[in-house]
């Protein structure tokens, strides 16, 4: 065993222990409990607790709201992961150049990702009002504005706070792949010189398989975090997940059923256990995908 | 590296020991004024009774508008209300209904003559709240741009079909002028905005338990509350309140919050307030949303007489008059408070708020009235959105309120 | 040649980094400029009219400085909570063998995952059983292990060649010893970036905090500013709030950024 470094000593539960405790704590009994709320008919009035079996889950599905809360959420990450991957890819390979300034162009780049996303949703909220700023761009470049501003109109409403998202997040994941370019050692670079190979040849050749583990990584933070869009839309479209249920998600969805007026916390459980199951998939496909992680429980 | 380690551990661990310690015998009272110019007053009347109740100590929770009703629901829900509880005049028969709010039929029995606003807390005969101050709303206009519109400043719209004709003509002024402000869909808001024009055609949402909203009268409300907006700037209250304020909204339906804003920021044009105006009918008179904050008891508190006893405090005449002047409020809920708010001659923005306050009405008291009122809300905002005829919409919301009432 | 691409590539930059930082510009617009309106950048810039007037209303409002040290306050102590408590049981999970290794280490992942919705009510009942409502207790001890922390510094970990620590367990050192005196040193650029990623994600949090706390003596900034846009304001007020809540966190930032940004962190995310 000593040959990979791996031991059996007795401190070794020591140094696990917080991490056992809080998961029991803190992760474990909630999310057991919430399961068990799941099948209930936990509410408001009702704090009784009756076994309800799945229909709260049944009763779901035929919700027109949160089916519509499905579509948007899924709209919302399939639309932005792809952008904001390439995008603070771009970034990073721009900021990475030996050039003068790019180090004060990076921290630049990343530090609107510092502000909270609250603040931010308030910012844009002002840039994409009627008659706002992005408006003025608008018009000016000649493009067409819609009717009742970006975020009350229902063709354009996710797709802004999708944009601002794209925005926002760039800068932050740059940072990540730029550790990733960073840590491919420069002799992989002399060597392809030297056989001869051209700028973008080193790049499909070297550079993109070398980010392999740090693209997958920040997809699949991204992805999870995507899922559980919740605060950009609570503020952008003024707590109401519209225009007419355009920019409901999934985690709104839930705040709105679970946390005020109805307090439906049964409903809400099966709503975030659904959600928990999608996320839950779409992350092991893509471990399996890269076997990523792999190595580190083996 | 070590010993800084441990002493900032230590240090934690005394800092949050030492924040842990709680009284037993607190009154917990979950209240919405934060902001700097109200907490002092609250912390002032609270150090007052505490003075001559030397028994009773008095912790102050705060919440704010935005989401202060999330909290109130997840603190019942999960059996850790506070005692005493301020809650908007909407929100007590949604809690009552639930039984988690107690009966106050019996101790207000002295005061229903010095206070007023009792019916938005009244549901099956019995009370469940003190009012503590009330809230209408009024039309607020821009004088300057009706001068510029060639219309007189001095009379403000009378009728549904004068504000329609001011608001188009105030169009006209610029790109960025609009003339009626128009409120986007924002959850518990939209419908006091509507309810007016429906209340003053003599709509009703509810009769009993049947739903009246597939009536001619408010089939017509909502035929010209959608035109007025079609023609309005449409957006959420607090974009349309900074832009009235920014001098680029002829007519706005806000609330006494706005007379607070210009006390620290005055606009930079004449301001006028008018009643929100009724059709043209012989039958038709103005209408509009009652609302206010109500002074409620948990009903699983250990402590409802001391409860009580700090409730009658706040509602007593110079407490109640002090909080409403610093709340910027115009219409307190004791009567002799009210009176001395006019007697002081208040500027007259404030004396459209009280002469509104005679015809304003609370929504519906209903158990279910939170459901009913997000029906509302989201066909006012299909509406809007022409969706459909005003005629299907309301048919459809019908539908689904009387399923509402019929689930019980 | 060179010369001229590098002018292109700077303008590239810099035209990026407008954009980029045009909400930031905004904010900082909205809070200082008496003038300020949504409508037109340029005019801003014109027209601009400096005040402290907005930045004032946040500091008598809203007990916002008591906010400020409370954030101050609960974000240092997560965050030293996650720097020995992740580089332990990363260290384990990359240096070790103990029983349900492969499950705890998938509870890891699968606990990222998990939308903080669903334990919302579980966890507030937990809180209130015991007795730790409205105390700091309840702003610190449930995030003081960072799945994402442990995940970082496992997989940093395991790129370190153990032969340094072999030779100090062949020294006679323990093993405390030897994870805080010899490999905490060589993780420094892994726990500068999980530092700033968990300062940060505390610093900005507010759902939790929110619905954990109930006295103004334990609301964090953004809850304090939570109440601040909560009101009947102008907004300019709540981009003030917001220009002073960030302020903190870009020095944090700009703190570690040699670490974190001038490359030693080279591998952190390696395979």
């Amino acid at each position: 065993m000593k040959s990979n470094g791996l031991h059996q000593r007795s401190t070794t539960y020591i140094f696990i222990s917080p991490w056992v405790l809080t998961l029991l704590v803190f992760w474990l009994f909630p999310l057991v409990y919430s399961l068990y709320l799941s099948f209930t008919d936990y509410s408001l009035g009702n704090q009784a607790l009756n076994f309800r079996g799945l229909s709260n889950y049944i009763n779901l599905f035929s919700d027109t709201k949160f089916l519509a809360s499905l579509k948007n959420t899924l709209i919302f990450v399939i639309g932005t992961i792809p952008f904001t991957t390439v995008f603070a890819l771009l970034l990073a390979l721009l900021v990475n150049r030996k050039i003068r300034f790019a180090t004060f162009f990076r921290s630049a780049y990343f530090l609107p990702s510092l502000v909270a996303l609250v603040v931010m949703a308030l910012v844009f909220t002002s840039l994409y009002q009627k008659g706002g700023y992005l408006e003025f761009l608008f018009s000016m470049t000649g493009l067409p504005t819609p009717e009742r501003g970006f975020l009350l109109t229902e063709s354009t409403a996710l797709y802004s706070i999708m944009f601002m998202d794209v925005w926002i997040a760039s800068g932050y994941y740059m940072l990540i792949f730029l550790a990733g370019l960073k840590s491919i050692p420069d002799e992989l670079y002399e060597a392809a010189e030297l056989d001869g190979a051209s700028r973008v040849q080193q790049f499909f050749k070297i550079t993109l398989p070398a980010l392999r583990p740090t693209a997958l990584y920040i997809i699949l933070i991204n992805t999870i975090k995507s899922f559980q869009v919740f605060i950009e839309i609570y503020i952008m479209s003024n707590d109401s997940g519209g225009p007419n249920n355009a920019t409901t998600t999934i985690v709104y969805y839930i705040y709105d059923i679970g946390l005020r007026g109805v307090f439906d916390m049964g409903m809400a459980s099966a709503a975030a256990y659904i959600l928990f199951l999608m996320i839950l998939i779409v992350a092991v496909i893509q471990l399996k995908l890269f076997g990523y992680g792999k190595a580190t429980y083996e | 590296m070590k010993k800084t380690i441990y002493i900032i551990l230590a240090f934690i661990l005394i800092f949050g020991l030492s924040c842990g310690e709680k009284e037993e015998s607190e009154l917990t009272f979950m209240h919405f004024w934060t902001s700097e110019d109200v907490r002092p007053v609250i912390n002032l009347l609270v150090a007052e009774f505490e003075a001559a109740n030397p028994d009773i100590k008095i912790k102050l929770i705060d919440l704010n508008w935005s989401n202060g009703h999330d909290k109130i629901t997840i603190s019942f829900g999960t059996k850790s209300a506070a005692d005493i509880i301020e809650l908007g005049s909407d929100w007590v028969p949604e809690f009552a209904a639930k039984d988690l709010l107690m009966d106050l039929s019996g101790e207000s029995e002295p005061y229903m003559d010095s206070l007023m606003g009792w019916e938005a807390a009244i549901m099956n005969d019995k009370i469940y709240g003190f009012p503590w101050m009330l809230g209408t709303r009024v039309i607020f206009y821009n004088k300057n741009l009706m001068t510029e519109a060639g219309l007189n400043p001095k009379i403000p719209p009378r009728n549904w079909e004068e504000l329609y004709d001011y608001s188009k003509k105030i169009n006209e002024l610029g790109e960025q002028i609009y003339g009626f402000g128009s409120n986007a869909y924002e959850k518990f808001r939209l419908y006091k905005k509507f309810l007016p024009f429906l209340w003053a055609n003599n709509g009703k949402v509810l009769e009993g338990d049947d739903c009246m909203l597939e009536s001619p009268e408010a089939v017509e409300a909502l035929k010209y509350y959608v035109a007025l907006s079609d023609i309005g700037f449409l957006e959420s209250q607090r974009q349309l309140d900074d832009k009235f304020m920014a001098g680029e909204l002829g007519f706005i339906i806000s609330g006494d919050w706005l007379l607070r804003m210009m006390r620290g920021n005055p606009p930079n044009f004449q301001v006028g307030a008018c009643l929100i105006p009724a059709p043209k009918k012989d039958n038709a008179r103005s209408a509009s949303f009652l609302g206010g904050e109500f002074l409620t008891v948990n009903a699983r508190s250990d402590k409802k007489k001391e409860a009580m006893k700090f409730i009658q405090f706040l509602v007593s005449k110079e407490p109640n008059l002090e909080f409403n002047l610093a709340a910027g409020s115009v219409t307190p809920a004791n009567k002799q408070a009210a009176a001395e708010i006019l007697r002081g001659g208040a500027n007259p923005l404030a004396m459209v708020f009280l002469q509104q306050l005679n015809y304003a009405r609370p929504s519906p008291v209903h158990p279910q009235w939170v459901q009913i009122q997000g029906v509302i809300e989201e066909a006012v905002q299909k509406a809007i959105y022409h969706k459909g005829q005003p005629a299907e919409i309301l048919k459809e919301a019908c539908d689904q309120i009387t399923k509402i009432i019929n689930e019980e | 040649m060179t010369r001229f691409k590098n002018i292109i590539l700077w303008i590239i930059m810099l035209f990026l980094f407008i954009g980029m930082f045009l909400p930031v510009w905004w904010m900082l617009l909205g809070t200082f400029s008496e003038s300020f309106t949504p409508r037109s950048f340029w005019q801003n810039i014109v027209n601009f009219d400096f005040t402290l007037k907005y930045v004032h209303n946040v500091f008598v409002s809203a007990d916002f400085s008591r906010a400020l040290i409370n954030s101050i306050f609960v974000a240092i102590c997560v965050s030293i909570g996650n720097i020995i408590f992740c580089l332990m049981t990363g260290y384990a999970f990359a240096r070790r063998r103990f029983m349900f290794k492969k499950w705890l280490f998938i509870s890891v992942i699968m606990v990222l995952m998990v939308p903080v919705h669903i334990i919302l009510i579980p966890l507030f009942l937990e809180i209130k059983f015991f007795g730790m409502l409205d105390t700091y207790w309840a702003l610190i001890l449930p995030f003081l292990v960072n799945p994402l922390g442990i995940f970082l510094v496992a997989q940093y970990i395991r790129e370190i060649p153990p032969d340094l620590e072999e030779a100090a367990r062949i020294d006679g050192a323990s093993d405390f010893k030897i994870l805080f005196r010899i490999v905490a040193p060589l993780c420094k650029p892994v726990l500068a970036v999980m530092t700033v990623m968990i300062f940060m994600t505390t610093w900005n949090a507010f759902l939790l905090p929110f619905i954990l706390t109930n006295s103004a003596e334990m609301r964090t900034l953004p809850v304090a500013i939570g109440n601040i846009v909560g009101r009947q304001i102008e907004y300019q007020t709540h981009f003030a709030a917001s220009t002073l809540a960030t302020i903190p966190i870009v020095i944090v930032f700009l703190f570690f950024q040699r670490r974190i940004v001038s490359g030693i962190i080279t591998g952190a995310l390696k395979q």
